[in-house]
């Protein structure tokens, strides 16, 4: 990141505009996802607004953390009424579902396209220019 | 005392349905409450929820343990929220209330500290709400669940740049609802 932050030139560019790109990644450095780099380091601790919104961005992290243990209950037994398969690793029907859906689309595409076919084919068969 | 949930598990993958039924009692409100959280729909959730216990029951043969029991069962529920998308896409009717969060027992000391706190809760519930799903799950799985990429990659069938770059315009998304709404 630091090599293209130099590569870009961002070394050299003036502090309003530092503003801008440290927010862009604030939250990346924030969530331990990157390491801020040290232009932007050194301009996050000489701004303060960048220290507020590093600030604000801790506390939105850490809602979002706290929000982890906070376990809204179930409206009814889930468990209640669950057909388990006979046997472990065996199919489901809600397995079977799927499949039979897509057959049953194959088929009436396969109807469909006949029906389309023996169409054409009868214009065909009557159209004087065939002829 | 509960009941061992070591014991349960070795006696769910022997195939006992009563052991894993009672894993499932265990785990079925943490399991529904990810799923209200990634799907943003409780009537959606409640399928998810079940539909998740029957994959990891037929799955437990193969459970080896190298996680915990209910992290395992996370990425389940993670992947059938996911599969299920399209679904709840057609539907569109995220219940904002759904993401919107109570307070805590520990923010009951300090009125206005609590005050803060649900107000801030209540705003980050509704822009959470405003993201596009595919963002908010990935913003769930890893601020709230504290997953790695590798591991949201792996439930959402995304590669770990993906999982990154959403994360990233999540973040720059939500810090703009936040801004409106305050």
């Amino acid at each position: 990141m630091s090599r293209l932050v130099n590569r870009a030139g961002l070394d050299r560019v003036p502090r309003i505009a530092t503003c801008g790109l440290t927010r862009l990644v604030l939250h990346g450095a924030e969530s331990g996802g990157i390491d801020l780099p040290p232009v932007m380091e050194r301009h996050r601790r000489g701004c303060l607004s960048c220290q507020a919104a590093t600030a604000r961005q801790r506390r939105m992290l850490a809602e979002l953390g706290a929000m982890r243990t906070q376990v809204e209950p179930a409206p009814f037994d889930m468990t209640a009424g669950l057909e388990y398969p006979a046997e472990v690793g065996g199919d489901h029907p809600s397995e079977q579902r799927p499949t039979s859906r897509r057959t049953a689309t194959a088929v009436a595409s396969a109807v469909s396209i006949a029906a389309i076919g023996v169409v054409v084919l009868a214009r065909r068969m009557r159209s004087p220019s065939i002829r | 005392m509960g009941p061992d949930v070591n014991e349960l598990v070795d006696r769910s993958r022997n195939g006992d349905r009563e052991a894993f039924g009672e894993l499932a009692r265990l785990h079925q409100h943490e399991v529904y409450t990810l799923a209200v959280r990634l799907v943003g729909d409780r009537t959606l959730a409640a399928d998810v929820t079940q539909e998740a216990l029957i994959r990891a029951w037929r799955a437990i043969g193969r459970f080896r343990g190298d996680s915990s029991f209910s992290t395992w069962l996370y990425r389940i529920t993670a992947n059938v929220a996911w599969t299920l998308k399209g679904r709840a896409a057609r539907q569109r009717t995220y219940q904002l209330d759904a993401m919107i969060v109570q307070p805590q027992a520990s923010d009951r000391g300090n009125p206005e500290v609590a005050g803060e706190r649900t107000e801030l809760r209540a705003r980050l519930g509704a822009a959470l709400a405003e993201l596009a799903r595919s963002q908010r799950a990935v913003v769930i799985l890893k601020d709230v669940y504290g997953w790695s990429h590798k591991e949201i990659s792996e439930a959402l069938s995304i590669s770990v740049t993906a999982s990154k770059v959403r994360l990233h315009r999540a973040h720059l998304r939500l810090r703009e609802l936040l801004k409106e709404s305050s």
